[in-house]
């Protein structure tokens, strides 16, 4: 059964079109990596998944089509969106932070135990709890803004660039605990990243798009010995 | 010594008058990051709204009432209306149509109610306590006390409630906010309305005091701003100390300086202005704004 399921997907910025009818499928528990050039249109994709632009094709969750929806109600509906460039609340604490990520939900007990759990995973995060946002360092605050979409208890997960600007060191833990996230909790992921070898690393799934349209998909060992995707995004 | 004392006891209660409007500057700017000019003309429709109740037969606690539930859905309705369109603008815009809103509130009270002074009476009973050697009236100290439970309504509502988190969460980061599933336009609306109702107690703290006519808010929006702008725009705290501040200080100033006169009176507040943006240009309790390039 697939979480998340786009059929004809097309979007753009005014008059520019970037997606030309994109299909692709994020299968119940399973992370779905999409790679790319730069301007192929990943960012776009998750974007017009989030309903924070217009598109045009079909976005189904659980089956049933997100049309016509605001972001505001797509996240209710349980996609968790994380943007490139963090967006966390910068002048909110890092435990409100965590608090607004659950405001879908209305189980007080179990948010608590989730905003622990992160802590868990991200031991930085328990320390700094008190301090604003807006004060952590760039890999914190991506810590901070995995874990405040993971707060959400999405059915699927859209994560742009998460290893953007980070130390080395630093994505080696982030990636850890996605691939922890996504084994203990089972939450369904969709993530663009640049560094590819990462990101195959821990996928299952992968799609290469070019120009707005996907041009290879497959489980992500079979992309990852693809002889043109080695050349072209994994240097080797 | 005395009479220090109590022109500084005078100055409190103005100070919680100028405060409570500026609370209500403060919340628009942290919001929806605009300075709105027409909130004291929407306070003296508030207050109208007040004395129309009055005058069709209702007890005045009732009219208080209404005045303040109207307020809300005026504030509300003016955000969707006509501030949510250019809210993306450049300031200039923004700047523009909040003068715009003054003159349209100001002529609204004008058309409808007319440009005769009308009295309204003062919720609290006209007695005076005497402490020691001081007088203090019912009046100041209801004043305060409106004041210090606005405070305290407003803390508890922003630090304990999920609505108040999600109007924090809306004001600092929107799109973020819609992403974790808040309703933006909502939140914004709602900061609208609430300011409108903290405006709305303050043209009702005032109108017992001057009679209620188009202008009534003329000065005391420069002096809530002034309050605003001393404590940091920022800042509800702020707010409330430049109240007192700017109170206290106008206070002093007419019992010292009676050669400035009634009209140059209000120089006192402009001059404290620019002299904490020279001093402290976030303002006392503001926060600096980190804008990167």
């Amino acid at each position: 059964m697939d979480v998340l399921e786009i059929k004809g997907l097309a979007a753009g910025y005014g008059r520019t079109a970037v997606l030309h009818g994109v299909d692709l499928a994020v299968p119940e528990g399973s992370i779905v990596v999409l790679l790319g050039a730069n301007g192929a249109g990943k960012t776009t994709t998750l974007k017009s998944i989030s309903g924070m632009i217009k598109r045009e094709g079909q976005v189904l969750l659980d089956g049933k089509p997100l049309k016509g929806m605001g972001p505001d109600r797509i996240a209710r509906m349980g996609v968790a969106h994380a943007m490139e460039g963090r967006g966390t609340f910068a002048d909110l604490t890092v435990e409100d932070n965590l608090q607004v990520g659950a405001y879908r939900r209305k189980d007080k007990g179990g948010i608590d135990a989730d905003i622990e759990q992160m802590y868990t995973l991200f031991p930085r995060l328990r320390e700094r709890h008190k301090q604003k946002a807006g004060s952590l360092s760039g890999g914190e605050q991506q810590m901070l803004a995995v874990s405040r979409a993971l707060m959400l208890k999405p059915r699927v997960m859209l994560l742009d660039e998460p290893s953007l600007g980070l130390a080395p060191v630093i994505i080696d833990h982030l990636f850890a605990a996605l691939q922890t996230v996504n084994r203990t909790l089972g939450t369904s992921m969709l993530i663009v990243e640049q560094n590819a070898n990462l990101a195959l690393e821990i996928a299952h799934r992968a799609y290469v798009l070019e120009i707005g349209r996907v041009v290879l998909s497959g489980s992500a060992a079979e992309v990852a010995a693809n002889d043109s995707i080695r050349a072209a995004y994994l240097g080797h | 010594m005395q009479y220090f004392l109590q022109q500084i006891i005078n100055g409190i209660g103005d100070g919680a008058i100028y405060a409570s409007l500026g609370l209500a500057l403060v919340l628009i700017y942290r919001t929806t990051n605009i300075a709105n000019f027409a909130q004291g003309e929407m306070a003296t429709v508030s207050a109208y709204v007040a004395w129309q109740c009055v005058a069709w037969g209702l007890p005045l606690g009732w009219a208080i009432v209404v005045a303040i539930v109207v307020s809300l859905f005026v504030g509300m309705a003016t955000y969707l209306i006509f501030v949510r369109p250019v809210q993306n603008k450049d300031e200039l815009t923004i700047i523009i149509v909040t003068l715009g809103l003054f003159l349209a509130f100001n002529s609204l009270s004008g058309a409808t109610w007319g440009f005769m002074q009308m009295p309204l009476d003062s919720p609290f009973p006209e007695k005076y306590f005497s402490i020691g050697s001081f007088r203090v009236s019912v009046e100041l100290l209801g004043t305060v006390a409106v004041l210090v439970a606005i405070s305290v309504g407003m803390f508890l509502l922003f630090q304990k409630t999920r609505l108040g988190m999600a109007l924090r969460a809306a004001a600092s980061n929107g799109s973020s906010a819609k992403l974790v599933g808040i309703p933006f336009t909502a939140m914004m609306a709602i900061g609208w309305g609430l300011a409108a109702v903290l405006g709305a107690v303050s043209g009702l703290l005032v109108a017992p005091r001057v009679t209620i006519d188009p202008n009534m808010m003329g000065s005391i929006i420069i002096y809530a701003f002034a309050a605003a702008v001393v404590g940091g725009l920022t800042s509800y705290r702020g707010a409330v100390v430049g109240g007192a501040v700017v109170g206290i200080s106008q206070s002093l100033s007419m019992a010292y300086l009676p050669w400035l006169g009634a009209d140059l009176q209000i120089l006192l507040p402009l001059l404290l202005i620019v002299a904490v943006l020279i001093v402290k240009p976030e303002g006392l309790f503001g926060s600096t704004v980190m804008v990167r390039v």
